[in-house]
């Protein structure tokens, strides 16, 4: 049984829904925790990702078991979200979205499986090896490590990822760091293309089109014009009790 | 879904939209009585019955049945109907989302739609009225 509370915040937080689902927590990790894990950051290695990319070092890469073994507060972090209680405690925080959004696996039978996610199948839409069932939870535990010249364009985070958490470990203003502001977006066509297709990231062209979409304020989406009789004054004039009969449409 | 909508109601009216929603709907539910599969048919029951909802899957549908001035729950099958209760607050719910759907049919949350009413008056003249809208 792992103790999370020496490590984190387990106290479920209420969940904001705008751009999507997602919580905010201050101070989430103790602070000697979170001291610990940022002075024994280890130094990434170059490897063959795109340069502008951030250094990357994954669960199966030749040196990540020896580089947590060397530093006991990331080897801690990583046996803490490799197990039961962490599934427990994200079940706890967003049990009730999952159920709301129409999730239909029981979740009170979700347990934690050990299961490394290589580095090739990160980025496939299906993993190559291991059939789980849709209640078997696993973690990974990456680390990141992003130098002069990095950017990414738009991505979605992958399809078998029930939550993410991102922890930064530079002070954008302590190092004086130009950039490297975290962009949320919300649901757009782009992002919602790349999610049907199984992609994760928008090529540059559709990246650059959103930022330069983003730049004008004179655009309004009107919908589709079935919708522009529909006014404040006619929509008070519906009923809001239910009918006694109902017309509906199957798919 | 139509389980849902037979426990609620007292009466289920389909409107059919291809010769296979017969025999499809007879095989999943009994009981079910049936529109003309034509948007006459359509206009003239929410234009004539004052106690109807309009519970679907189309979209289109459903923003007729807000223009009858009847009540209207969208089962969003799409990302039309996802963006527009997204960005126009209206009446959606995942057609999965079978708790969603039955609570929001039995609850009587007010309507409030945020549409760009100020651009609509603006090119509100460039289109025909859509039917049924005098």
């Amino acid at each position: 049984m792992h103790e999370l509370d020496a490590l984190f915040k387990t106290e479920t937080a209420p969940v904001q829904g705008e751009p999507f689902p997602h919580i905010v927590v201050d101070d989430y990790f103790r602070a000697d925790f979170f001291h610990d894990l940022k002075e024994q950051f280890p130094q990434i290695p170059a490897n063959d990702r795109p340069k502008n990319w951030a250094r990357s070092l994954y669960w199966g890469d030749s040196t990540y078991e020896e580089t947590l073994s060397a530093r006991p507060a990331w080897q801690q972090l990583f046996d803490a979200v490799h197990s039961q209680a962490f599934v427990d405690y994200v079940l706890r925080q967003f049990k009730d979205l999952w159920h709301s959004e129409g999730c239909t696996i029981s979740l009170e039978d979700a347990r934690f499986i050990s299961f490394c996610e290589t580095r090739k199948d990160k980025e496939q839409k299906h993993l190559t090896e291991g059939e789980h069932e849709p209640h078997e939870i696993w973690s990974r535990l990456d680390l990141y490590q992003a130098w002069p010249g990095y950017r990414r364009t738009a991505h979605l985070d992958h399809r078998r990822r029930l939550i993410s958490m991102l922890v930064y470990f530079d002070d954008q203003k302590e190092i004086k760091m130009s950039g490297g502001e975290l962009t949320l977006h919300t649901s757009s066509l782009d992002l919602e293309l790349l999610e049907r297709l199984g992609a994760y990231q928008a090529p540059w062209a559709l990246s650059e089109a959103r930022s330069l979409w983003s730049k004008f304020s004179n655009v309004s989406n009107t919908g589709c014009p079935t919708l522009w009789r529909l006014t404040p004054e006619h929509c008070k004039s519906i009923p809001r009790r239910k009918g006694a009969r109902v017309v509906t449409t199957l798919n | 879904m139509l389980e849902i909508l037979a426990a609620s109601y007292e009466q289920v009216r389909l409107w059919i939209q291809t010769p296979a929603d017969l025999d499809y709907s007879r095989s999943l539910v009994a009981g079910l009585s049936y529109l003309d599969p034509s948007v006459e048919a359509l206009d003239r029951e929410l234009a004539n019955d004052n106690d109807l909802d309009y519970v679907g899957v189309r979209l289109h549908a459903g923003i007729r049945a807000l223009q009858h001035g009847r009540r209207a729950l969208i089962l969003a099958i799409d990302n039309r109907a996802t963006m527009v209760g997204r960005d126009f607050g209206f009446p959606t719910v995942p057609r999965h989302a079978f708790e969603q759907i039955s609570n929001r049919i039995h609850s009587d949350p007010p309507l409030q739609l945020q549409l760009p009413l100020r651009c609509h008056r603006r090119m509100a003249g460039t289109y025909p009225r859509p039917r049924g809208q005098s």
